[in-house]
């Protein structure tokens, strides 16, 4: 057992990805608005909402170039005369007794370009103010997004302790990175997060230990055949810093 | 001589009015709405993409005796 996590979000401190995965055998610089994550290239959007002509018909070129049905498919979306408005979810009151899938409703962004921009150099107030842009705007996000709109919906429960916790794993000679939020609360661990990946993202409050969530995860990487590198958690971090992580 | 006419001489007015930055903010709201429904639909087509990729992968790793763990 690792132990009690710190209390308060003002000890909270946020792991983010580095900018460049570079693994060894890998060799790669992303350009200011695209990253690498896996070998595989994705944009950021950094112009807000509505998004701007470029960012825009940047993602359409990427995934036109990415799609089997490549040019088809992004003319029937973008000529299409109609087409269904999205449902937005209501902001749910988290309870620690409640099961993720009753409250957390969010999509998984496969687009290729990411939505909302994660400055690391920002304070957690700031980035509480993206995850209020996420709830304002509703759309796919990624896993260092949820963590972030994870920390600003789970802010007041008092009795809940809120760590990062970021996987570096390799496949096939790529880098990945992943993060979640650990959660502890009555003696019991679990997570929060997003994914492609079911098993890798929300665990229940039921995990004894630190060690058995993680070894939860580990489980989970090990059937899609990712061999861990690197596991970083901060349970016992005090100051609240934005630290990169490699 | 004539007196210069001023009235000739048209008032450069280049502040938006209200009704101007009204339908401004509306056509802002509008293209919103369409890239939301953009990416939602896009979005639908990649996670499918993602998912037959998966599962053809897993497919091929359970060929070869190595497992993902996915039952279909």
């Amino acid at each position: 057992d690792t132990g009690r996590a710190s209390d308060t979000h003002r000890h909270f401190t946020l792991l983010t990805r580095a900018e460049s995965s570079v693994c060894p055998g890998t060799a790669h610089s992303p350009g200011e608005d695209e990253e690498k994550e896996g070998g595989v290239q994705f944009y950021v959007n950094r112009s807000g909402f509505p998004i701007e002509a470029q960012t825009w018909d940047q993602m359409w070129n990427h995934v036109g170039a990415v799609h089997p049905e490549g040019q088809d498919m992004v003319e029937r979306i973008r000529n299409a005369t109609y087409l269904p408005k999205p449902p937005v979810p209501s902001v749910p009151n988290f309870k620690p007794s409640m099961s993720i899938a009753d409250w957390l409703i969010v999509v998984y962004n496969h687009t290729g370009t990411q939505f909302f921009e994660i400055k690391k150099s920002r304070p957690l107030c700031g980035l509480m103010e993206t995850a209020r842009e996420m709830i304002r705007e509703s759309l796919p996000i990624k896993c260092l997004e949820a963590v972030i709109l994870g920390v600003y919906l789970t802010n007041g429960l008092t009795s809940l302790e809120r760590f990062p916790i970021s996987f570096k794993t390799q496949f096939s000679g790529h880098c990945f990175h992943h993060v979640v939020l650990g959660v502890y609360c009555n003696g019991r661990y679990g997570s929060l997060g997003m994914s492609r990946r079911q098993d890798l993202m929300d665990k229940p409050l039921s995990y004894r230990t630190l060690g058995d969530l993680v070894g939860e995860f580990e489980s989970s990487y090990k059937r899609y055949q990712h061999t861990i590198k690197k596991v970083r958690n901060m349970l016992h971090h005090t100051s609240p810093v934005l630290m990169n992580i490699v | 001589m004539e007196p210069a006419c001023r009235k000739d001489k048209p008032k450069l007015n280049t502040t938006p009015t209200r009704g101007d930055r009204a339908r401004q903010k509306s056509a802002q709201q509008e293209l919103k709405q369409r890239q939301r429904a953009e990416i939602y639909a896009l979005n639908k087509v990649m996670t499918e993409l993602e998912q037959q990729q998966f599962e053809a992968f897993c497919k091929q790793m359970q060929s070869q005796g190595e497992c993902c763990g996915v039952t279909y």
